[in-house]
């Protein structure tokens, strides 16, 4: 395989196939250098990114190494970037990302195990000391009522764990100790709703420089969460919490000193 | 639940890491308005040591300053020292949005600060520029 191997498949799709250019970063696993290899793929009018690199699997590279599951965006493990922006692969219709070639990388800030997977234990393990609060909404018993008070935190229930705002996050990308919009994200949802554990306990291990307050405010997590939450609004939510509390110290230790 | 037990990625070199947050390839308004805030602000300490070596030269007699008097009042240089008001301008007004935003004031608003932010900065830059130049 060369690194400007090109073939042209069978259109997969009825109607007028199109043609798309693919440029897919591979990188092996044995630490040589990543390069890019080109794939030409006949394409329909629902063809997913996903769909595209099966069909590059099939027939163009078998050795191609990407990992999916569910196929429609439960999952979070198909999570690459595509032409520099963090999307799932199986809700990403080529129609949608314009002319020209498509890009497709690894997710950002994370081990590259193989071409297109990344090593996601980082990003599990981050999640571990805020006590995973992270319940999926379609896990709730159909046909219970919602409780009002629940519907304010129903959007970090639905975290799938993908880890694109990680990979989206620019301070992740020159912090390595930075803990990141997911773990973030988990803590707020914790200190909202603790289910037995200790909001103070999981505010004390964001609290510092590598903490909450380490983030720049970009908001790429929120921009590119595939499930509409908004780890930026966590992380600022953690933020105003603390500083609510530490003036709430400072006000009743004047108050003892009066 | 300490320090200790966080993960840690890779540690990357400065210049890696610096290429992280300034690569704008595919980002949004966001990452523009920290990319604005963090170049402005290099800038302005740049700035920052060109004015202490400028206040140097009061030290080298009443002819070295006259000369450097007389540079401020060139053009060119007053073009240069608008670019500084309009730095002070965008860094000091995104600033005071990353302030209320960092705090968790008006989140879910934080594009519409920035627009503001950037386009009362522009305004003001304008004036300024006008004024320094004797237009108005």
């Amino acid at each position: 395989m060369t690194a400007t191997e090109e073939r042209v498949s069978s259109p997969q799709t009825a109607g007028t196939p199109l043609t798309r250019r693919f440029l897919v970063t591979r990188r092996r696993p044995d630490g040589a250098r990543s390069r890019v290899d080109e794939f030409e793929v006949a394409v329909g009018p629902d063809t997913t990114l996903l769909d595209a690199l099966r069909e590059i699997r099939s027939h163009h590279d078998r050795s191609l190494t990407l990992r999916y599951s569910c196929c429609h965006a439960s999952c979070g493990t198909c999570g690459m970037r595509v032409n520099g922006r963090e999307v799932l692969a199986c809700v990403t219709r080529l129609d949608g990302l314009g002319p020209g070639p498509i890009l497709v990388e690894p997710l950002a800030n994370a081990r590259v195990e193989h071409d297109l997977v990344v090593d996601m234990r980082d990003l599990y393990d981050s999640l571990e000391p805020a006590g995973r609060p992270l319940i999926r909404q379609d896990e709730r018993l159909a046909g219970t009522e919602t409780d009002a008070p629940v519907l304010p935190f129903a959007r970090y229930e639905d975290c799938i764990e993908c880890g694109l705002c990680v990979s989206a996050c620019p301070i992740v990308g020159s912090d390595s100790l930075y803990l990141g919009p997911a773990a973030l994200t988990a803590a707020w949802r914790t200190v909202q709703e603790p289910r037995g554990a200790d909001p103070s306990q999981v505010l004390a291990w964001v609290d510092d420089e590598q903490g909450c307050w380490r983030c720049h405010a970009s908001f790429e997590c929120t921009e590119v969460c595939p499930s509409g939450g908004d780890p930026a609004g966590a992380t600022m939510a953690l933020r105003r919490e603390l500083t609510k509390r530490k003036l709430g110290r400072i006000a009743r230790r004047g108050r003892r000193e009066r | 639940m300490s320090a200790t037990s966080r993960t840690r990625r890779p540690a990357k070199s400065p210049l890696h890491g610096a290429a992280g947050w300034a690569n704008l390839r595919g980002r949004h308004l966001g990452s523009v308005a920290f990319l604005t805030n963090r170049v402005t602000g290099l800038l302005l300490i740049g700035y920052l040591y060109l004015h202490l070596g400028v206040l140097y030269l009061r030290t080298e007699g009443p002819g070295s300053w006259a000369s450097v008097l007389h540079l401020f009042k060139n053009h060119y240089f007053l073009a240069l020292e608008s670019l500084l008001i309009l730095f002070i301008l965008l860094h000091g007004l995104n600033g005071l949005r990353l302030a209320l935003v960092g705090t968790g004031v008006g989140v879910r608003h934080h594009k519409t600060w920035f627009t503001a932010a950037m386009s009362v900065s522009v305004a003001l830059y304008v004036v300024v520029v006008l004024a320094m130049f004797g237009v108005i």
